[in-house]
């Protein structure tokens, strides 16, 4: 019946198979791609091997925390652990957080860390942001992200692999298979960064010039003090680019543009999402191991006018049903999205507070939960 | 579905691994499945567009075959309802806002544009695309396709679907029509270009992205500064574009197909007219062809010179609003249209032994260079205001220091990133003469240059954006 479909013309069949080209034909193809691809995957580079890393665990023991919050590098941009000491006298705070860190971390840490401590804060504090609490995918799908989980897992991690296998998908996991191919690609990116930065200095600096010049044709050796002194200009011109230059003062408010994908997002469906996410266990072990829960969600910069950012519909569905989840549950919510306090010039991009404004941060942090701090 | 993902890797590894196990019918049958599956990967709804596009264009071809005395009003009922959709999806939303803006400043009761028209990818360019088969058919240059599948695999077909080129029925439909073969050459050839391609995108396009994004958003800044940005937006906008024609091109080329070219080196151009020789070559020859030599004979009767400035002016209007529904994408094409006028003007009284002397020539390139950079700026610039901020700052005024290294830092990286485009315009033109096509010296070279791209893609890609064109 369907025999029509593999009908093949002679000359079809005579081009697929009869080639054979100049260059050695198929075995050419062969070569060339084994020449492109091949080399890269050798480049190994340094790779430490990965245990269980008890930094955490050691250092809540040693410190015994009253107050312990779970997170990312937004968390470790607002919260000062040294200020909530000084506002809170006699109590101390531990930040079980990373950069670039998600849920399927911070459960490991709870799992992992807190729990077998045998530390039992009074409230352990879980920060996130917007979908994050179901959502357990961003850099865990990196090289450095995969250290980092394979460093808090601790031996048969079923659940933690039922749950990640589901959001990582075919493409995930062969995005892994490529990251564990090419290695290369996190161990020299950040050099690839740093010769990028050169050249430009290198258009920008007399100064470099010259110093490039003495180093690849002088005769007289540099001194470290000379490659000292231009490290340190070159931090100091591209902090004056950051500060100055491209200062949040100096950005445009820039007009919104439609965008280019739209409809409805699958991961705003929080239900759904309930079922694959960490986020019932985060809220089992708080419970067994706290004896108060808090999940934060942390407040996004504002806009230049400081005026408040409106939500879309289907956040705010998603937001009430996690918060409907949380109170069916036992725990808190507190929402940081109705917070006035925090100006767009505190803002160090998007996400993260500025240094200079932690402190500041923390304090209104503690001021707004000053119940939760008794 | 975007080239550079591993989505469309994994696509396009199983769309190769089974269609060659094909014949020619099931080939196109399987082709058109897939490429349908491509548009619609994200937003399935796209499909109900085109596939509406798809059928209206088949039945109408057909009709105009067999009533020809009805043609006229067949073309114009396919013309109407493709612009229709194009319209309605890219340009209504524009015209509310207008309209809005117009009774606000001439104190009537104005209103607030709450509609959200959601873009389809690639619209702009499957509706010229479809629209070429009914004109031909029309004119009499084609036979209408009695095959529907083979015609919707015309419209649909995935590599070049979603920014083009644009194919014309004439030369793309009888490729889905025969045989189609493939050689260990056209794998090779594909796969440099496919190198070549994602190199452009994900290690020029994207960092060069970088500064240009940066230096647009500044509210503050300098004569320097903002020319940066604007060079840089300049590479980015050819590196991006030409990108995914290469891979187009190569992905194409893997199942047998083979596309019109849509770039040719456009920085090394002497005059406009030249450079719209060489920047996205099927739009600007669909252009020509199907909407400025109609206008032409229209106007001929009035003066050669009246019909050719005449007709210029409306197609670069529209090639400019073809590409957005923007004041700025509406400026952009007439800026390059009064270009193409006045350098045509001033080539009437500028002596032939300037005009054709080689030594001026890299003097042309770097004017028609700037200018292009003007042209880049007006396509990359939505708000008046900065516009004209940009066009008005002074290289005289005084910079401060760290203004000058600023955009001294970021020309740098920008140019950097940039060589490889221009060691490549270099070798299209001398390289030739050096290295003869068929030596294993030029092998050894692609292959070793392609080693070292793939390696820098691993290593210096940027943060990907999507590809440009998607939008229009």
């Amino acid at each position: 019946m369907f025999s029509w479909l593999k009908a093949r013309s002679p000359e079809s069949r005579q081009a697929r198979s009869g080639v054979r080209d100049r260059w050695g034909g198929w075995a050419s193809v062969a070569l060339i791609l084994a020449v492109i691809l091949v080399p890269p995957a050798l480049i190994r580079g340094q790779r430490e091997p990965m245990r269980f890393d008890d930094r955490h665990l050691r250092q809540l023991q040693t410190l015994q925390p009253e107050y312990v919050f779970v997170g990312s590098s937004t968390l470790l941009s607002r919260i000062d652990p040294a200020r909530i000491g000084t506002l809170r006298p006699g109590t101390h705070a531990y930040l079980l957080g990373e950069v670039g860190s998600m849920s399927a971390l911070w459960y490991l840490w709870v799992k992992n860390s807190l729990l077998p401590s045998g530390v039992r804060p009074k409230v352990l504090f879980i920060h996130f942001r917007d979908t994050e609490l179901t959502d357990p995918i961003d850099e865990t799908g990196s090289v450095v992200g995969q250290e980092k989980i394979a460093r808090n897992r601790v031996g048969d991690e079923r659940l933690f692999d039922r749950v990640m296998g589901y959001h990582k998908g075919v493409i995930g996991r062969l995005r892994e298979g490529l990251l564990r191919l090419y290695p290369i690609q996190e161990t020299w990116r950040k050099s690839g960064l740093w010769l990028i930065d050169g050249i430009g200095f290198f258009a920008a600096s007399p100064e470099y010039r010259v110093y490039l010049r003495k180093r690849l044709f002088g005769s007289d050796p540099i001194t470290s003090d000379e490659a000292a002194e231009v490290v340190a200009e070159r931090g100091r011109f591209k902090a004056r680019l950051a500060g100055e230059i491209f200062s949040s003062a100096n950005q445009r408010v820039l007009k919104g543009k439609g965008g280019l994908t739209g409809g409805a997002d699958e991961r705003l469906d929080f239900s759904a999402r309930l079922e694959h996410a960490f986020l019932p266990e985060l809220v089992r072990l708080g419970k067994e191991v706290a004896a108060r829960v808090i999940f934060v969600r942390m407040e996004p910069r504002p806009p230049m006018d400081d005026s408040s950012l409106t939500e879309s519909g289907a956040m705010g569905d998603y937001q009430a049903a996690l918060r409907g989840y949380l109170a069916r549950e036992g725990v808190e919510l507190h929402d940081f999205n109705d917070e006035r306090a925090f100006k767009f010039d505190m803002y160090l991009d998007g996400g993260h507070i500025k240094p200079e404004f932690r402190s500041f941060y923390t304090e209104r942090f503690v001021e707004r939960l000053s119940e939760a701090f008794r | 579905m975007i080239f550079h993902s591993l989505d469309f890797l994994l696509f396009f590894l199983f769309v190769l691994a089974v269609y060659w196990q094909l014949g020619r019918r099931a080939q196109n049958l399987f082709l058109l499945g897939m490429s349908y599956f491509f548009y619609g990967y994200v937003h399935p709804w796209f499909l109900y567009l085109i596939f509406a596009s798809t059928v209206v264009d088949y039945f109408c071809g057909l009709t105009i075959a067999r009533h020809p005395e009805k043609k006229r009003f067949v073309l114009w009922f396919s013309i109407v309802s493709n612009l229709t959709f194009l319209c309605y999806f890219k340009y209504f939303g524009f015209f509310v806002d207008n309209v809005a803006e117009l009774l606000h400043l001439l104190g009537l009761p104005s209103f607030t544009n709450t509609l959200d028209i959601f873009l389809p990818v690639g619209i702009s360019f499957y509706t010229f695309q479809s629209m070429s088969y009914i004109i031909d058919v029309y004119a009499g240059r084609l036979k209408a396709r009695e095959n529907f599948f083979e015609f919707a695999l015309f419209v649909v077909f995935f590599p070049q679907l979603v920014a083009g080129p644009i194919e014309r029925a004439i030369t793309f439909l009888p490729q889905i029509e025969k045989e189609r073969s493939i050689s260990a050459t056209d794998v090779r050839d594909a796969l440099f270009l496919l190198v070549w391609g994602f190199f452009k995108k994900l290690v020029i396009a994207d960092n060069v992205a970088y500064i240009a994004n940066k230096l647009f958003a500044l509210e503050e800044t300098t004569f320097a500064l903002a020319w940066t940005g604007v060079f840089a937006f300049g590479v980015q906008v050819y590196a991006d574009f030409s990108a995914y024609t290469d891979i187009a091109h190569a992905s194409a080329r893997l199942i047998g197909f083979k596309l019109s070219p849509n770039f040719n080196h456009p920085f090394i151009a002497a005059s406009p007219a030249e450079f719209w020789k060489r920047w996205h070559i099927s739009l600007s020859s669909y252009i020509q062809d199907y909407i400025f030599l109609p206008l032409y004979f229209r106007f001929r009767t009035r003066g050669v010179r009246y019909a050719v400035e005449k007709g210029l002016l409306i197609t670069f209007f529209l090639i400019g609003l073809w590409h957005g529904a923007g004041w700025n994408f509406i400026l952009f094409g007439i800026y390059h249209g009064m270009l193409v006028i006045v350098y045509d003007r001033c080539k009437v009284v500028t002596p032939i032994g300037i005009r054709e002397n080689p030594w001026m020539r890299p003097f042309q390139i770097l004017l028609m260079f700037s200018l292009a950079n003007v042209g880049f700026l007006l396509f990359r610039e939505s708000e008046m205001d900065y516009i004209l901020r940009h066009l008005t700052l002074s290289p005289l005024a005084a910079t401060g220091e760290l203004q000058w290294r600023a955009a001294c830092f970021l020309f740098g990286q920008a140019l950097f990133f940039s060589l490889p485009l221009w060691i490549h315009t270099a070798y299209a033109h001398m390289g030739h003469r050096l290295i003869p096509a068929e030596s294993w010296f030029r092998t050894f070279l692609q292959v070793m240059v392609s080693a070292a791209m793939f390696l820098a893609i691993l290593v210096a890609r940027g943060d990907s954006e999507e590809f440009i064109y998607f939008q229009f």
